[in-house]
């Protein structure tokens, strides 16, 4: 699972960073390596199992807490 | 940014599909089985309220999006954090539209296979339609909308042995307050999530027919839903309500000769292409808004990472449909509610009172 | 502006093909049919602890479906291996019994052809919902599958062989679809039990298939009707409060009255051609007044008396009787119900659906108003037909 992970985000970099460079894209090159540094993360947490907050659990009990939900 | 350019006539099909495609699957229905009909017209009212105010804010702003004018009018600091909750809320709409889609498919048709198939098919070809811009996912959607449409409609004479009257009858089963929730929560799912429209009305040819383009496509879509939506409750009668996806059993129900049978596979097709194109709207939205938020001049590196982390968000979304139900009848109206009227009402308020925007001689 | 080169755009398409080929050549979820045991009845009992359940798998086998043409054919030369297999297995629950199927049956058990579920009397008693809840739940089943009640053990009912179709429980669904050539049936399917399952105050009707011996070969029969409350058997109609039944319902498509004709003797058999039925209520009076009225078209079906019955009044005069016969049927099935206080007819669900203001105040103590509802029934026949003879074979001027 992690291998496939690795295998797919080095095709993103593959694909994504030599445009980048080439055309000397800086701002584009920081945002994107963010973005794909963050979803590099997140992929390697969950195919190593760790288990994160599912967010719709987090919003329901955001607003339940606020008072802000149907009855 | 974007060099690509829309008709208005393709703006109202893409707003179509944007609207339907979870709404053929999860019919906005809230516990007011008969009356459903009726709260959908009133969602559709409400919509198309929320769709004059922000198409109010891009004419009065023209060539921008909505990410460009929160910035305008608030200033760079407040403007980017209203922009960056915003971006927040059209990215969570794609993971749930595919997030809806995966259980749909791992609950009914592929019970066995593993979810992460379905989402990463999705999201490969998600990414490459974004990647190619506006003026390809609106042709590609149309075709899609057209088969959809022509399915729906077509059904409608496939059902007419199973269709039952009686099943709409008592005519006004609901109170007032009933009524008012359950359209409060069908304003803002399906109908007031259009104000992802805000985002791409700038790319069409003619500025000034965005608005009407956006409200015909409401009507369309609500049209479309209200006969997917007799054909459920006309086919299943109350029995409908205890289902999961109800339009899925309602097509399961029909049976001619025995030759049109297993016809469930027609509102699945329906979901996939709409669903489809509704993600490939948010993920397009949302890698164009990243893009305009940071100053870049393209979104399109922006568009692979934001997919993944989107479908990563899909899965992270809930643990069970039940969460899921949960959240869209009690929670999403009051989450949704800011992001889809006040915060568009509120730019609007300010801009007025600023005198936003300045007109060129003015100082 | 960014644009993509050339061979960027090359290397793009590639990876999509290469990624394709791995999700789309093949399907996850592919059921070959030779490694599917594909099921056509499932009969369900007590085990014998009376907890937990014995489900009756009822497995049709390919080859020898097949085989049995050749068989017929070639006067006994086939296998003499029946066309199906019953299959049991106990489980707590029915799922449960399912997978422990499995132990037995080198193939997984498909449920998607199932048509007919057959329930045991003591199931029934203790309440149907655990065992039909799986049913609807379950991607496999669909909803249009049958629904029965035996007295006997539905595990045996599922062993016996039809005398003319090669698998039982496709045998025992058509006979069901016949119903309309008496219109003493109330086929049932699941889609419509569970939706009367949602109406608070309807009680559910489904048929009763038992076990008979005749010449020494067992067969089926359809008899009777069953009457759940909520999910509970309470107890049964006959064949005639059955069709009194249908009457109300509008459900009555085909069968034959028998009238006796006063005076001569003779009888008279009157084809039913069509019905329909409407209801209508007077709620403001207590006790509640509902009036059915059905009308009837008809063809007359034979008699066994010399008279020439085809005259203008002697038409009329059997119209009338035939309006009786209706009458009777469907006071024998309000009889049969008020004892029960179960509302089979659905008149809850009527005076909900019309009355919906009415009915918050009676929905509360239905059963109550139930069993003092006068129910006055009009009915309209209409001979329209006489068959292909005008008048009896018997010399004329006799």
């Amino acid at each position: 699972m992690i291998f496939l992970v690795l295998l797919g985000f080095a095709c993103i970099v593959a694909i994504e960073l030599p445009v980048l460079i080439k055309a000397q894209y800086r701002r584009e090159l920081v945002v994107f390596t963010i973005l794909t540094g963050a979803a590099f993360i997140l992929s390697i947490l969950l195919a190593l199992g760790v288990k994160l907050p599912y967010i719709e659990l987090v919003l329901i009990e955001t607003f339940t807490k606020l008072g802000l939900t149907i009855k | 940014m974007e060099e690509g350019k829309i008709s208005s006539f393709q703006l109202t099909r893409l707003v179509m599909s944007f609207m339907m495609a979870t709404g053929l699957i999860f019919p906005p229905l809230r516990g007011v089985w008969q009356d459903s009909w009726l709260t959908l017209l009133f969602g559709l009212a409400g919509g198309i309220v929320f769709a004059l105010i922000y198409t109010t804010l891009c004419l009065r702003f023209p060539g921008q999006t909505l990410i460009e004018i929160y910035e305008t009018v608030f200033g760079p600091i407040i403007g980017k954090l209203f922009s960056v909750a915003f971006l927040w809320y059209i990215f969570y709409l794609g993971a749930q539209a595919s997030a809806i889609f995966i259980t749909l498919l791992t609950t009914t048709v592929f019970t066995m296979t593993p979810r992460y198939v379905f989402s990463i098919t999705w999201i490969i070809v998600s990414v490459y339609l974004c990647k190619k811009g506006i003026e390809v996912i609106a042709r590609v959607n149309e075709p899609l909308l057209l088969v959809t449409v022509f399915l729906i409609v077509g059904t409608l004479f496939l059902v007419l042995n199973l269709f039952d009257p009686e099943n709409f009858l008592p005519l006004w089963n609901i109170s007032l307050s009933e009524l008012l929730w359950a359209g409060f929560g069908t304003i803002t799912f399906p109908f007031g999530l259009n104000i992802v429209f805000g985002l791409i009305l700038p790319f069409l040819q003619q500025r000034e027919q965005g608005r009407s383009a956006v409200i015909k496509g409401l009507g369309g879509a609500a049209l479309v839903l209200l006969i997917s939506l007799l054909i459920t409750v006309g086919v299943l009668g109350e029995v409908g309500e205890i289902f999961l996806f109800p339009t899925y059993q309602a097509f399961r129900m029909i049976q001619i000769g025995q030759v049109l049978t297993r016809l469930e596979l027609i509102p699945t097709l329906n979901f996939l292409t709409m669903g489809f194109i509704k993600g490939t709207i948010a993920l397009y939205a949302v890698s164009l808004g990243t893009a305009q938020l940071c100053k870049l001049l393209t979104y399109r590196p922006l568009v692979f990472p934001l997919g993944i982390l989107m479908l990563i968000a899909a899965h992270q979304s809930h643990p069970n449909i039940g969460v899921s139900l949960e959240m869209i009848e009690r929670v999403q109206p009051f989450y949704a509610l800011p992001f889809q009227l006040l915060l568009p009402l509120l730019t609007l308020l300010v801009a007025v009172f600023r005198r936003l925007p300045v007109k060129e001689g003015q100082t | 502006m960014y644009e993509e080169s050339m061979v960027m755009k090359k290397s793009w398409i590639w990876l999509c093909l290469f990624l394709l080929s791995g999700f789309t050549s093949g399907c996850w979820d592919r059921k070959e049919l030779e490694t599917l045991a594909i099921v056509s009845g499932i009969g369900i009992d007590l085990a014998q602890d009376g907890e937990n359940y014995q489900v009756t798998f009822q497995i049709i086998r390919p080859d020898a479906v097949l085989g049995g043409d050749g068989s017929a054919g070639g006067g006994g030369g086939g296998s003499a291996q029946k066309p199906f297999w019953a299959l049991k297995a106990e489980g707590e629950t029915i799922f449960a019994a399912i997978r422990k199927a499995t132990f037995e049956s080198s193939r997984r058990l498909f449920l998607s052809h199932n048509e007919v579920v057959i329930i045991n009397e003591e199931v029934a008693q203790k309440g149907i919902l655990p065992v039909i809840d799986f049913l609807i739940r379950d991607a496999e089943p669909r909803l249009s599958q049958w629904l029965l009640v035996t007295p006997d053990q539905a595990g045996e009912v599922l062993q016996i062989e039809n005398k003319l179709e090669k698998i039982p429980a496709a045998g025992i669904a058509l006979q069901m679809q016949n119903y309309f050539a008496t219109s003493k049936v109330r086929a049932v399917s699941l889609h419509e039990f569970a939706a009367q399952l949602l109406e608070k105050t309807t009680a559910n009707t489904v048929p009763v298939i038992t076990i008979i011996e005749t010449d020494g070969e067992k067969g089926l029969r359809l008899e009777r009707t069953a009457v759940f409350k909520e999910d509970k058997l309470a107890g049964y109609l006959d064949q005639k409060a059955t069709r009194g039944l249908l009457w109300v319902l509008g459900e009555v498509r085909g069968g034959i009255i028998v009238l006796d004709l006063p005076e001569t003797g003779g009888k008279v058999g009157i084809e039913i051609s069509g019905a329909t039925a409407k209801i209508s209520a007077a709620v403001k009076e207590r006790p509640l007044k509902l009036l059915v009225e059905i009308n009837l078209e008809a063809i007359l079906g034979e008699k066994t008396i010399k008279q020439n019955l085809v005259s203008p009044e002697k038409i009329s005069f059997q119209e009338k009787l035939t309006e009786e016969a209706i009458n009777s049927e469907v006071e024998a099935a309000l009889i049969q119900a008020r004892q029960l206080g179960a509302d089979i007819f659905g008149f809850g669900a009527y005076l909900h659906r019309h009355h919906p203001k009415e009915w918050k105040g009676l929905q509360h103590e239905w059963e109550r108003h139930f069993r003092q509802l006068e129910v006055a029934i009009k009915a309209k026949a209409t001979i329209l037909e006489v068959g292909l003879i005008k008048r009896p074979a018997v010399p004329f001027r006799e």
